[in-house]
């Protein structure tokens, strides 16, 4: 009996000294998407804006859209971990069919087209990540753009009435939401 | 001379020959020390028989050696050598219980001796419900509910508690598996059990403090005799097009050595609502288990071990991401994800892999009491895969491994009037957030070691009344590794925990935390049964815990839930106090009535609740920000059940709860309150056949915190704010079920079962996915057993 307890004492000092607790390293969100990149160039005078939006999905700045003005608009993602940054848009059009871009407008009438070398998915729909703007009026204060990368919906539309691109989708998840003020 | 000293000689020799003497004795049983009236005593040819006190006596003995032999009914024979040179008093104990196990066996009886309420499933509703998980063969009991995921995934709410504050007990060893997350399941395959024992409150303190209450999942216990037997239960089950087998194979001895094996599978495709099947519902699970040794009722030990492997699929529209999508789910009328059956388990889903090995044994001392000495250790790994992008699709998004060693020693002394029962308590416990995942860590690595005392005394003052009272005290102490971003951690802890800093590098910063908590609790009770008709049960627990590695250290977005949760690193114990009683009547009317009533109510001054408390804006959208809080609450509600035996095979039995929770802090409801409920079944059984049918009625829960959350969207090309409806429960139904049950011999059952007979499209309010879609509907299984 006094060897058994002397055994499971044994036993239980042996596990309670071998777990001492390890510092673990840092582990960072690979696949995360924690800034965006959108450029926006006017098709007539070739002027470039660029905004950025971060981890806290605030623009760096206004879009300043014009009446009547066309824009080709280029969307890139990337990941940002621990100061590296990472290009997360190659990925994002590999998987190209889990993937579908949507865009919205509040207080400002915009007509998209999803542009001709855009991605385009298996199913044939474009996923978005290029795009024409055609601006047909003047925005409104507050107006803005919205738009939405979406991650495995169960269906996609990429083609609406009259031919507005903008996008729509059913189920799945938003993997990124951009919401960018436009004057 | 020589004549006078042979004179001497001869009469001393005659006198010796010729002198007797007295044997006294008594004979007691050997752990109560009672008195054993009319036990048999033998000496050489004279017989005699012990008094209400347990004395015998052997007047006129003459002086020999002689052979002792005591007897009693139901009890081993004593034999003893004697010689008998003097008057002797003789004290003796026999072994009164060798037969106990298995009277206890056959009576199938499982007897609540105290002041708590006890809700027993014995073997054959196990048997007839084999296809079931835990969580929803208990949910049919009064004042238990289920809190789902679905239908696969299933956790007991007892009396609105649950999570951490409910103990599972597998073959007596206390679950260590993550149990914080309101979406794990339980690891448990109930099929392994003989039956289960459901104690609703703060009753028991044997294996710590848990406020909710303890489910006892017991195995058999095998009676004294030779024998080989076996069982096959083979399920068919409609509503997921699959199916269940469950073997068991036992081997008992005479001496109660006794060798069990026990393994199940279990598979499922899709399941449907009335009008859909939900993709991605499917689920697989197999489980073994095997146990070896001795059980007698002076000694025993016990080896087991136990597995079992869970792959849950979770319905991929409830997979979503901000407050948008949840609204888009919500409202958009129409269930996504739905048709094309499939078998298929893709992400998201969950895996879970948990082990058991315990060694045990106990002797009992004359005189000393039993005493049990018991080890175990628990392997929990749980996986959780999400929809991810790239090379990490295969990864899990959470990988956790829980590691936990206990040991508990334990003494019992049994007396007549009374039983002490004390025991000392350690655990150790190691928690392992896989890397690899490479996603950030919910919750993160820590040790954890505990140690308990407690004393539990039972006494009976008399047939009618017995009181029962403990006292626990457990220290808690836990060591942690944890990374906070910096914002948050300077924000809301660095001024009071700035000595958990360890390093801080870019936006970020390693803590290591080491908590300690202290907790006392304690019970009493009592039980007044003057008659066989009415029985009063009454006790008062407190109950304190430590607070979980949820509760202590959650942070960040929670993928499943689509909600960032916050935990508390000052989170101090929760310490629940409660009052339950239960009144039982019993009526000799046709065949017999009887009607059980049980309230209880609970306070808390730091009760740890999950409550919303504002938005985070991120690049993902907004979401709802969850903090655990510690908030003045009280719970109060009944439970009742009725039976009525109209004729030796007929029997109605109706069940009713109600419960009320009220978060006292913020003067609202608790959240989640299990609503009005209440069941009537109506049964027909005989020696060949059963008939069942029977309802249960779930009405709407009017009372509820609103925790709705305002949602921007754009419509028709301006922005509008919508009201996202998260918190009002969903609509009464009933559901109805019958069943029919033939037995074609002693070794061969068939029986079928329809829940849901009517199709009901209903949403239940403890369903996390009420949201995306409605619950199961009709579902069909058809059961072969065979007992060999």
């Amino acid at each position: 009996m006094r060897n058994s307890f002397t055994y499971i004492l044994f036993l239980l000092l042996l596990v309670l000294v071998g777990c001492r607790l390890e510092v673990p390293e840092d582990v960072f969100e690979h696949e995360e998407i924690n800034k965006a990149q959108l450029s926006v160039t006017n098709s007539t005078t070739g002027a470039i804006q660029t905004v950025t939006i971060l981890n806290n999905g605030m623009a760096d700045r206004e879009l300043v859209l014009e009446n009547g003005a066309s824009y080709n608009v280029n969307l890139r993602f990337y990941g940002n971990h621990g100061g590296e940054i990472e290009d997360m848009t190659p990925e994002v059009i590999e998987e190209k069919d889990e993937h579908f871009l949507t865009y919205a407008f509040s207080g400002v009438a915009v007509f998209v087209t999803r542009s001709v070398g855009d991605p385009v998915r298996t199913d044939g729909k474009k996923l978005g990540l290029n795009t024409e703007w055609k601006v047909q009026s003047v925005p409104q204060p507050g107006a803005f753009a919205e738009i939405k990368l979406n991650h495995s919906a169960s269906e996609v539309k990429d083609t609406g009435a009259g031919g507005d691109q903008k996008g729509e989708t059913t189920g799945g998840e938003t993997d990124v939401l951009l919401k960018v003020f436009v004057k | 001379m020589k004549l006078l000293y042979s004179w001497v000689l001869l009469l001393a020799g005659m006198l010796t020959f010729s002198q007797s003497y007295e044997i006294r004795g008594k004979i007691s049983d050997l752990h109560d020390r009672m008195p054993l009236v009319n036990a048999t005593v033998i000496l050489g040819n004279l017989k005699t028989q012990t008094d209400l006190k347990g004395n015998f006596l052997f007047s006129k003995v003459r002086s020999g050696s002689y052979e002792l032999i005591a007897t009693h009914p139901l009890c081993e024979a004593r034999t003893e050598s004697l010689v008998v040179q003097d008057n002797l008093f003789l004290t003796l104990f026999l072994e009164h219980h060798a037969h106990d196990i298995e009277t206890v066996n056959i009576a199938a009886v499982h007897e609540n001796k105290t002041p708590f309420t006890v809700t027993t499933l014995d073997k054959a509703e196990l048997e007839r419900h084999s296809s079931e998980n835990l969580g929803n063969l208990l949910g049919n009991t009064a004042g238990i509910n289920v809190l789902k995921t679905g239908n696969n995934i299933a956790k007991p709410v007892i009396h609105g508690l649950l999570g951490s504050r409910i103990f599972i007990i597998n073959n007596n060893v206390k679950m260590a598996e993550q149990e914080w997350g309101t979406e794990h399941a339980p690891s448990i395959d109930a099929g392994a059990f003989d039956h289960v024992d459901v104690v609703k409150g703060a009753g028991t303190l044997r294996f710590g403090s848990a406020p909710g209450g303890v489910v006892v999942l017991e195995p058999r216990v095998f009676p004294a005799r030779d024998s080989l037997e076996g069982r096959i239960i083979l399920n068919g089950i409609s509503n997921g097009r699959g199916g269940s087998a469950n073997t068991e194979l036992a081997k008992y001895w005479k001496d109660q050595w006794f060798l069990k094996a026990q393994g199940s599978y279990k598979k499922l495709g899709d399941l449907s609502t009335p009008d859909f099947t939900l993709q991605n519902t499917g689920t697989e699970e197999n489980a073994f288990s095997i146990s070896a040794g001795q059980r007698k009722f002076t000694r025993g030990f016990e080896v087991y071990y136990n597995l079992v492997n869970h792959n849950f699929g979770i319905f991929t529209g409830s997979h979503l991401g901000n407050s948008e999508d949840f609204y888009n789910a919500v409202n958009g009328g129409i269930t996504a994800y739905t048709g094309n059956f499939s078998y298929q388990i893709n992400a998201p889903r969950q895996e879970v892999i948990h082990q058991i090995f315990k060694v045990e044994a106990y002797k009992r001392f004359s005189g000393a009491g039993k005493f049990t000495a018991k080890y175990s250790v628990q392997f929990n790994d749980r996986k959780e895969f999400d929809i991810r992008r790239g090379e990490l699709n295969d990864l899990p998004a959470m990988d956790l491994r829980l590691t936990t060693h206990q040991f508990q020693f334990e003494h019992l002394l049994e007396r007549g009037k009374f039983e002490l029962e004390s025991g000392q308590y350690g655990s150790f416990q190691n928690n392992f957030p896989d890397p690899v995942t490479k996603t950030r860590r919910l919750i993160p690595d820590y040790n954890r070691y505990e140690g308990g005392l407690f004393s539990v005394l039972h006494y009976r003052a008399s047939k009618q009344f017995t009181w029962e009272g403990g006292l626990r005290f457990d220290y808690d102490f836990l060591e942690a590794y944890k990374y906070y971003d910096l914002e948050l951690w300077d924000s809301r802890y660095a001024a009071d925990f700035a000595s958990f800093e360890a390093d801080r590098h870019g936006v970020r910063v390693l803590t290591h935390p080491k908590l300690h908590f202290q907790n006392f609790s304690a019970n009493t009770g009592f039980t007044f049964s003057p008659s066989e008709y009415f029985n009063f049960k009454l006790n008062f627990a407190r109950a304190s815990r430590s607070p979980n590695a949820a509760e202590l250290f959650a942070d960040g977005l929670h993928h499943s839930a689509s909600i960032i949760e916050q935990g508390n690193l000052a989170m101090k114990p929760e310490e629940i106090n409660q009052l339950n009683a239960s009144l039982l009547f019993k009526k000799d009317f046709l065949e017999g009535f009887e009607a059980e009533v049980s309230p209880y109510v609970m306070f808390s001054e730091n009760f740890i609740n999950q409550v919303p408390t504002g938005f985070q804006n991120t690049i993902r959208g907004n979401f709802v920000v969850w903090d655990f809080q510690q908030i003045k609450a009280r719970l109060m509600g009944i439970d009742a059940r009725a039976q009525l035996q109209f004729t030796p095979q007929v029997k109605w039995v109706g069940n009713f709860s109600t419960m009320r929770g009220d978060d006292l802090t913020h003067d609202e409801p608790l959240i989640q309150m299990p609503p009005l409920s209440f069941s009537n079944v109506l049964n027909f059984s005989n020696e060949k056949i059963f008939v069942e049918a029977g309802q249960r009625t779930t009405l709407k829960q009017k009372r509820f915190p609103e925790r709705n959350v305002m949602v921007d969207l754009i419509e028709n090309g301006q922005a509008v704010s919508r009201e996202l409806d998260l918190s009002t429960p969903p609509d009464a139904y009933t559901l109805w079920h019958a069943g029919a049950g033939y037995r074609f011999s002693k070794h061969l059952k068939l029986n079928a079962e329809v829940t849901n007979v009517f199709n009901v499209r209903y949403r239940e309010y403890l369903n996390r996915l009420r949201y995306f879609s409605d619950a199961l509907g009709r579902n069909a299984v058809v059961s072969l057993i065979l007992n060999f």
